[in-house]
């Protein structure tokens, strides 16, 4: 196909060349480049947004290429080398067709036969084989050439732009980015060090079943609550609830109370911060709108990027293999060593090209690994550490020991919980040999249970409901690891977190001397921030730390009737000599002709009375169509209730237009 | 561009059978810029999630609660959604996962819940005499020589899962009033739901087999009859988790007891389980189905309600 370029001269023969050289592009682009940036951009969250796992595909591309570049030269001198390098030409060209017959199956009937049946599979290198016969000497036009040289540079800008627009500008969640040398300078009393490690999904049962008597040693100082409850079922309402320090009170929505608990004073954090703790976090990327009062997050993916890689790369090209094998092959391939592990969520997953949900566990191991190797390296004193690890949680894939596969492999459940004590072990082991045990206050817990229960002795799984019996292990400031692992039956919640979290706080800031005992509920121990509540919920919050409503009294406000607008004495102030705790609440807005009542969930009817009392137009009102609310139902007004209606400010009533 | 050729695939061959789709979605657009901003609205109230227990499509199921939802929304603070399982056992699981705030759930699905993490009823439906209660009832084939439940001897019966009330625990207490016990029978089978037991007896499968009265009351039309009502039972309740605050359990019940037998002409495109209106529910209400599971199913967790000999020792009143 070079021959007719002789004739053209030298700058038209350098062309030639060049259109050859890039002609030869297409079909390893098709192949390798296209193939894998697809998966990687699908992907590259999970995959930590790292690249490296195209490298395999980026030197596939290149020895393909070399390979034409090889056939090509040989093509001058040799007939069968032509007849390779034809075939070259037509592979990338079929394996697109290849692609596209493949978007049809299921919709056009017989098409699976072509990828599902060995016959099917021979088809396709017959065809490569009669369309080299057939249009192979046609492909020796320069014309032909340029137009694959054309293809080539397209093909080379859409997907390397693609590629490095996409590696370029998405960001590596990693962390806030302050270093320990940073942090806020640590108080100068000697504040404890406070370490709350949240392990996910850690029931009750899972620690039972695997608590040996090594491990009750290793434990020593430590108290076990098998009577604890969480607040809730799902992870970060369970954690609002924890942070807030208190159960969803349906007072507001749901979205609000959760991002109330982690940027507003009813969560913990903001109490420590104003005691001047540096708070650091450990945690996964779910994180990241809730960082407000963490002086310093480090996410889990980010902090274990370089272990991380080769898992990655496995579980990448095992993607790219299976969502590129046809169905007939990959059958024989599911026997490997590799694809036999596969459960048939997994095999779901490759087949729409996502990655295996492997390594949420294993990154958070990889992530509590890096937290240990760096607490020497903080502050020893005046510091509050969260960690939140995907353990014992689905999927099961770290063993007893935290080891894991590469790839893809399923454990149990007793050995991923056996995983979460070793780490809690090493980390007390690691506390211990730095001398920061006996200080600091360790409160180590499940943030909700899991579909498992004990019955007969056995754990048994698929209960009907995710339990809320989740672990709950406290270790006092001042306590040494002497002895063994208490247990206390006391019924506890892990709302009740803040509270020994204050009290600790409290005792060290009154230097008070001997173990700093968490409150074992109920008793009076640290005034609870009830501002915001409703008065039935900050009863129930006073009551069960042990202090009783004082005098209530109210006022006006804009806030809903009931709610809580300042309490004596403030909030977590040691609770020594208090009994009672008075409060104002809101009485709700002022009443009167020019306050705006709340329409909202009435009839319009009654706006439209409203209207002509206050001789106020009807175009006030309008319609809108509502998922939810029958027709006729208001479904939202401007200003809101207790606010001025007296002409100063723009009066609109929605009203559902929805007619189910 | 792989994706790309995947994808397009589809849409060649759609362009290619020229059977191109018409969307008039977008006329409905223009309503986002009416759309409230967020001052004071449905979308900032609570969420009550209710869990119903139905066995049914789910469409059809929405379509005829969601009245009771718009009910709620009006004369509470709150906002409402139905959800929905097909099972007793997955029902109890909303409430004590805490996916749903209430849930409607059989009188055996409530006592379990109670036992095991606390429950309150807070209101029961009203049948169509406007009494808040329901019966069990064994029906037969019209053509059936069965006169009463002395006869099922030697007969096949279909009950319910070990969960249900009217399917399952009623009718064995009620075969044991009437003397007949569960041996002396040609043979039983435990069924998924109600429409599966009318139905295996309207098929022949069965001779007899219990029901509640409402499904009892559809199969009419079809060809079975009633050959044995039970006595009431307490009707099944509207359930909250004790640790709700009381402030919302009383609202919903509030709004529940508001919807009274006299208007249930005004409700007939209502659920027929839900139109007749409510009546207030406590925990005594329950008690003798209590008793009944207590002195009966001692020692049997979760895997049934009943021991073999148990319900001679209870007498014939709920």
């Amino acid at each position: 196909m070079t021959g007719s370029a002789s004739s053209e001269g030298k700058p038209a023969e350098r062309f030639s060349r060049v259109y050859a050289a890039l002609s030869l592009l297409p079909t390893p682009l098709l192949l390798f480049v296209s193939t894998s940036s697809d998966i990687y951009l699908r992907n590259q969250a999970l995959l930590q947004y790292q690249y490296e796992v195209l490298a395999p595909f980026a030197k596939l591309f290149a020895l393909t290429l070399l390979v034409g570049v090889v056939v090509r030269a040989l093509s001058v001198i040799s007939r069968p080398a032509r007849v390779l390098l034809w075939a070259y030409y037509l592979t990338g060209p079929l394996f697109l067709l290849f692609a596209f017959l493949r978007g049809l199956q299921g919709i056009v009937p017989g098409v699976n036969v072509l990828y599902e049946t060995s016959a099917g599979l021979a088809f396709w290198p017959i065809l490569l084989f009669v369309a080299t016969a057939v249009l192979g000497p046609r492909l020796n036009r320069p014309s032909v050439v340029r137009a694959f040289a054309a293809f080539g540079i397209i093909l080379l800008v859409y997907e390397g732009g693609t590629l490095l627009h996409n590696i370029w500008s998405a960001g590596v969640p990693t962390s806030s980015s302050v270093s320990p040398a940073h942090l806020p300078a640590a108080n100068s009393r000697p504040l404890p060090n406070i370490y709350h490690l949240i392990f996910d999904a850690y029931q009750t049962d899972l620690l039972e079943h695997t608590l040996t008597d090594e491990a009750k040693k290793a434990l020593g100082g430590f108290t076990y609550f098998p009577n604890n409850k969480a607040e809730w079922s799902q992870t970060f309402m369970s954690l609002s609830a924890i942070f807030a320090g208190r159960r969803y009170a349906y007072d507001r929505t749901i979205n609000n109370f959760m991002s109330r608990a982690f940027d507003s004073e009813i969560c913990v954090l903001y109490w420590l911060k104003s005691q001047q703790y540096q708070t650091l976090a450990y945690v996964t990327n779910n994180w990241d709108s809730r960082g407000r009062y963490l002086d310093r997050v480090v996410y889990h993916d980010a902090a274990a990027r370089d272990e991380l890689l080769p898992l990655n790369e496995e579980s990448f090209w095992n993607v790219w293999l299976y969502s590129n094998t046809p169905p007939a092959l990959r059958k024989a391939a599911m026997r490997s060593k590799w694809f036999g592990h596969l459960t048939e969520e997994d095999l779901e997953k490759l087949q729409e090209g996502r990655l295996l949900p492997a390594t949420a566990p294993v990154t958070s191991y990889l992530g509590f690994k890096s937290l240990m190797a760096t607490e020497k390296d903080l502050s020893p004193s005046g510091r509050y550490t969260v960690a939140h690890v995907i353990i014992p949680h689905y999927p099961l894939r770290l063993r007893a020991d935290c080891s894991y596969n590469l790839g893809s492999s399923k454990t149990h459940i007793l050995e991923q919980s056996q995983c979460a004590l070793k780490l809690i072990q090493d980390f007390v082991r690691l506390l211990k040999d730095l001398g920061r045990f006996d200080d600091s206050l360790i409160i180590i817990h499940g943030d909700h249970g899991d579909t498992y229960r004990t019955k007969n002795g056995e754990l048994t799984e698929n209960a009907r409901a995710r339990s809320l019996d989740a672990v709950l292990l406290v270790k006092p400031v001042g306590k040494t690891g002497e002895g063994e692992l208490e247990v206390l039956e006391t019924r506890t919640s892990l709302a009740d977190i803040p509270t020994i979290i204050m009290n600790s706080v409290a005792a060290a800031a009154e230097e008070t001397s001997g173990p700093h005992l968490p409150p074992w509920l109920p008793q009076r121990s640290i005034v609870p921030f009830l501002k915001g509540e409703q008065i039935d919920s900050a009863e129930t919050i006073l009551n069960r730390q042990g202090f009783v409503l004082g005098e209530v009294t109210s006022a006006t406000s804009e806030f809903p009737t009931g709610t809580v607008l300042s309490q004596h004495p403030s909030a977590y102030q040691a609770g020594k000599g208090i009994e009672e705790v008075s409060l104002v609440v809101s009485s709700g807005p002022p009443e009167g002709p020019d306050v705006m009542p709340d329409f909202v969930g009435r009839d319009d009817s009654e706006v439209t009375e409203w209207l002509a009392r206050k001789k106020l137009p009807a175009s006030s009102i309008r319609h809108v169509p509502h998922a939810v609310a029958p027709m006729g139902m208001v479904v939202a007004q401007t200003p809101p209730p207790g606010h001025r209606a007296d002409g100063s400010q723009e009066i609109t009533i929605y009203v559902s237009s929805s007619n189910r | 561009m792989m994706r790309y050729t995947e994808r397009l695939a589809p849409f060649v061959l759609a362009l290619v059978m020229a059977s191109a789709v018409a969307c008039n979605d977008s006329a409905k657009g223009n309503d986002e810029a009416d759309r409230p901003q967020s001052v004071s609205s449905l979308t900032e109230r609570p969420l009550i999630s209710i869990g119903f227990m139905h066995p049914v499509g789910l469409l059809i199921t929405t379509k005829y609660r969601q009245p009771l939802m718009d009910h709620l929304i009006l004369h509470t603070r709150y906002a409402f959604r139905a959800l929905f399982n097909t099972d007793s056992e997955k029902t109890v699981g909303m409430l004590e996962q805490r996916l749903a705030e209430v849930c409607h759930m059989g009188v055996v699905s409530y006592l379990e819940a109670d036992s095991e993490f606390g429950a309150i009823p807070l209101a029961r439906p009203l049948n169509r005499d406007g009494e808040p209660v329901s019966y069990s009832v064994f029906v037969t084939r019209q053509a059936s020589p069965l006169r009463s439940l002395g006869d099922l001897r030697r007969h096949s019966l279909a009950l319910g899962s070990y969960h249900s009330t009217l399917s399952h625990l009623i009718p064995r207490h009620e075969l044991i009033r009437a003397g007949v016990r569960l041996e002396e029978l040609g043979s039983i089978e435990y069924l998924e739901n109600d429409d599966a037991i009318a139905s295996a007896v309207l098929e022949g499968r069965f001779d007899a087999g219990a029901v509640d009265e409402l499904v009892a009351h559809w199969y009419e039309e079809k060809g079975l009859r009633a050959l044995h009502v039970s006595a009431p039972v307490p009707s099944a309740p509207f359930v909250v988790r004790a640790d709700l605050p009381p402030r919302v359990s009383q609202a919903v019940r509030d709004a529940l007891l508001l919807l009274d037998f006299d208007g249930a002409k005004d409700r007939e495109h209502w659920d027929e389980d839900l139109r007749y209106g409510f009546a207030p529910a406590s925990a005594a209400d329950y008690e003798p189905i209590r008793k009944i599971i207590e002195t009966s199913g001692k020692g049997c967790e979760r895997s049934c309600h009943v021991g073999k000999d148990g319900f001679s020792r209870v007498d014939g009143t709920f």
